[in-house]
């Protein structure tokens, strides 16, 4: 007898149970069961028996055997038909069974397998090496069943976590996934692969691209990464925000492989985000930014306007008799009329942001460039952060004190509020968020000094530069509608015989209380107001009524320049306005020049050559003004169709006696030659510039020397002298 | 006739008996020696009348339980018939069934006495 030298199955207990591990033999060979009976007790199994089929699976409902040996040729029900049907019984899809067969019974084998056997072994049975070879099917089972309990413990983590994964080889457009996965990115859940299009489908539109270069740059770096996009969920209609991340896996040898990825879906992390975003920065009566905002945003558009060194403006503004409302019609109605106020607000500073000519990407793309905050209470701040001047910012003003004061529906009550506003502006007024806060606060305190519903800045300079532009801008309106605006005109002469060549038409204003104003002073207002747009028009329009009118008194004609302002020809209504002064007119249209400063070209050299282009089908003459003190490219010049090149009158000055000057105005005569463009220079006011400029060749000259500008009246005795000089001079040489 | 006997397959059968329980040799050899016949009669009657199934099957049980007790002349017979019997051969069947019942004898008997000799 032998005892000692069993494997015994006692390791094999889970720790806590009692019982030992049952085995259900089932064989119609009786012998075979009590020499399997003996191996197997000896080694601390628990047998129970079963002689076909049909008694192993009465057997099988009443003992629950944790493993079974299950002869094959039996009769009643074989070992074939047992197995099967104990597979499709709930406890039996996963009890390990080992099939007894024949020797060489490959068949039987196939079959066994086929049926859900989990192991063979062929007759005559070895009785001794049967319980070792029933403790590895046990090991075996308990490490499928440890196995099959952590994915599904990793399956519920995976689905509380709304997590999925998901795997792709290299070279192969062949992705498998999870799942948690299909579900994650709203897939069919039969689906676990697929190609790329597939994988991706309802990730949203304009992220797809993004998520495709990742996963490609995945592969081709090897790298592993991590990105956030928007999925769009069909199930429930409604847009996800799911997180991959990937990394790059390598075999034993360090090849890689494939790329391992998950996805997540952090929708309801990134609302909470955003929830929790929102009540730190956003005052919840009005959806305005709020102080903490406030100074984030105040913080970076200080620092870029300090990089850039422009200004910017605060308008700190609350509301007048706000206090007597919350009191009378209560608090509710209060909420209300601050949310229609910051609608006002709102709605003025987006006005604004599209009437200002700001072409600063940096700002565009940073964010607005203008914010409007609730500080509490009846206390709002707007921050303007970017203004071309300080009257930008009372503009604005004005505009908020003009649309708050509208009335308000509230519960079907009309209320009436003002509101006064307090303005500081950077660099000027402080140069830290607390200091332009402090000093708009303190500016609105004067402006309620001053009488409420109004607006001031802190600085009275400013203050007062802002009224004063203000005003311009209001008196050069009237002056042009009640055609106060008068020409005068500078004529140009011909350097080779002397005679006139044109005459420049120029623009004053004499204003009825103040007198005449200087261009520099009123054309940059008018630019930017856009007055410059009906006065341009009506520059064209009388300087060609002035050339047709001496023409019919039976002047030579001779040409008409008109300088344009770049504004006429962003705004697109140039052609029109020269098209127009030519019909009023009924000038010769190449009596007409138009000169134009070279920044126009700057920007969009390809825009500048079209207009330019049907300027020349109009057939005016086309100059370049002021040439040489910008930023001329010759690489350009020769692509503009232009006439003329206007020498600036700074080079002209010290012609005698400073030699650059001297090699630059022949340099710029003799390439404008060898281009086949003319020369004009202006500012002559000697007789030896004059003579310099005639032997370096200049076709043309204009300034004091010949004569400063004069009214029509002026010019046309000019042109009389002028003429009878010419006349006399001719008449004297011969 | 020689019938080979391999005593080491009842020392196998021995080995694996339990203390204080039934004699597992004694139950296993009675059960060979009044089995047998019966599928000794099935082979014969099966050859008689012809029908295959009937020796395949008699000749298949035998063949295993003789290998349980190390009747391996006769286990080695058993698989011979079922073979033949499988292909349909009922001629070598025939042939092959002349000596089972000697052949039987001859094992239960050697049998018999290893285990007088071993008591």
């Amino acid at each position: 007898m032998v005892d000692s030298g069993h494997p015994t199955s006692d390791a094999l207990m889970p720790q806590g149970h009692q019982k030992n591990i049952l085995v259900l033999h089932v064989d119609d060979d009786v012998a075979s069961l009590m020499m399997a009976e003996g191996a197997l007790e000896n080694a601390g199994f628990d047998v129970v028996q079963a002689e076909n089929g049909e008694e192993a699976l009465k057997s099988f409902q009443q003992h629950s055997p944790d493993l079974i040996i299950m002869d094959a040729v039996m009769p009643v029900m074989d070992g074939f038909d047992a197995i099967a049907a104990i597979r499709e019984m709930p406890a039996g899809e996963h009890v390990p069974i080992l099939m007894i067969t024949g020797l060489d019974d490959l068949d039987s084998i196939t079959r066994a397998y086929d049926e859900g056997a989990t192991d063979f072994l062929t007759k005559p049975i070895n009785f001794f090496t049967l319980p070792y070879r029933m403790q590895y099917m046990l090991r075996a089972k308990l490490t499928a069943d440890a196995l099959r309990l952590s994915q599904s413990k990793l399956d519920s983590a995976q689905r509380i976590a709304r997590l999925g994964h998901w795997e792709c080889s290299i070279g192969i457009d062949n992705f498998s996934w999870s799942r948690e996965f299909s579900r994650v990115m709203s897939l069919s859940e039969t689906l676990h692969g697929g190609q790329i299009h597939e994988f991706l489908s309802n990730v949203i539109e304009s992220d797809r691209t993004s998520v495709e270069s990742h996963l490609e740059q995945g592969f081709e770096e090897q790298r592993s990464f991590a990105i956030e996009f928007s999925l769009d969920d069909k199930s429930s209609n409604a847009i996800r925000t799911i997180r991959m991340e990937a990394e790059p896996h390598h075999d034993e040898g360090g090849v890689f492989t494939h790329l391992l990825g998950t996805v997540q879906d952090i929708t309801e992390r990134t609302d909470a985000q955003k929830q929790i975003h929102n009540l730190a920065y956003y005052d919840l009566v009005t959806g305005l930014p709020n102080r903490a905002q406030l100074y984030e945003r105040l913080e970076n558009v200080l620092k870029l306007a300090v990089r850039r060194s422009h200004e910017f403006a605060l308008l700190f503004l609350d509301l007048d008799h706000f206090k007597q409302v919350n009191d009378t019609l209560g608090h509710d109605a209060g909420d209300e009329l601050l949310q229609q106020v910051s609608d006002r607000l709102t709605r003025v500073v987006r006005e604004t942001d599209s009437v200002s000519r700001n072409t600063d990407d940096e700002l565009e793309t940073v964010s607005d460039p203008h914010t409007v905050a609730r500080l509490g209470g009846d206390e709002f701040v707007v921050l303007l952060g970017s203004i071309n001047r300080a009257d930008d910012a009372a503009r604005v003003a004005e505009r908020i004190a003009q649309v708050i004061s509208q009335p308000y529906t509230i519960n079907d009550t009309v209320v009436s509020v003002t509101t006064t506003i307090g303005i500081s502006v950077f660099p000027m007024d402080g140069d830290d968020s607390e200091t332009l806060m402090k000093h708009a606060d303190v500016a609105m305190y004067h402006a309620k000094e001053q009488g409420r519903n109004g607006y001031q800045f802190y600085s009275r300079q400013i203050h007062e530069a802002a009224l004063a532009r203000f005003s311009m801008e209001a008196d050069l309106k009237k002056a042009i509608e009640n055609n106060e605006l008068k020409l005068v005109f500078q004529p140009k002469v011909d350097l080779i015989d002397h005679r006139i060549a044109g005459v420049e038409a120029l623009v004053r204003w004499t204003h009825e209380s103040d007198g005449p104003i200087n261009p520099s002073e009123f054309i940059p207002v008018a630019e930017e107001t856009g007055l410059i747009l009906p006065l341009g028009r009506w520059v064209l329009e009388a300087a060609c009524v002035q050339m047709q009118t001496w023409i019919n008194q039976g002047r030579e004609p001779f040409s008409v320049a008109v300088n344009c302002s770049p504004v006429q020809f962003e705004r697109g209504t140039i052609i029109d306005d020269i098209d127009n002064a030519i019909s009023v007119s009924g000038l010769d249209p190449r009596l007409l020049e138009v000169e134009l400063t070279e920044r126009l070209f700057l920007e969009d050299i390809d825009a500048g050559i079209a207009i330019l282009r049907q300027m020349k089908e109009l057939g005016i003459q086309v100059s370049v003004d002021d040439f040489g003190t910008g930023f001329s490219s010759l690489s350009y010049l020769k692509r503009l169709p232009v006439d003329k090149l206007k020498i600036d009158q700074s080079f002209v000055r010290d012609l005698e006696v400073d030699p650059g000057d001297a090699a630059i105005v022949s340099a710029i005569i003799t390439l404008a030659h060898n281009l086949g463009l003319s020369v004009i220079a202006e500012g002559v006011e000697t007789a030896g510039q004059m003579e310099i400029l005639e032997r370096y060749r200049c076709n043309e000259a204009q300034g004091y020397f010949f004569s400063y500008p004069l009214s029509s009246y002026e010019a046309t005795d000019w042109l009389i002298n002028r003429e009878l000089n010419t006349i006399t001079k001719k008449v004297s040489g011969l | 006739m020689t019938v080979e006997l391999d005593f080491k397959a009842l020392e196998g059968i021995a080995a694996l008996q339990r203390p204080n329980k039934p004699n597992l040799l004694e139950r296993v050899v009675g059960l060979f020696e009044c089995e047998s016949p019966k599928c000794i009669a099935q082979v014969l009657d099966g050859v008689a009348n012809g029908d295959l199934e009937l020796v395949r099957i008699g000749s298949h049980t035998l063949k295993s339980s003789s290998a349980n007790v190390g009747a391996v002349t006769l286990s080695l017979r058993c698989r011979e018939i079922e073979q033949a019997a499988r292909n349909n051969d009922m001629a070598t069947c025939a042939e092959l069934a002349k000596d089972i019942v000697a052949e039987f004898d001859q094992s239960a008997a050697g049998i018999r006495s290893f285990m007088e000799q071993a008591a």
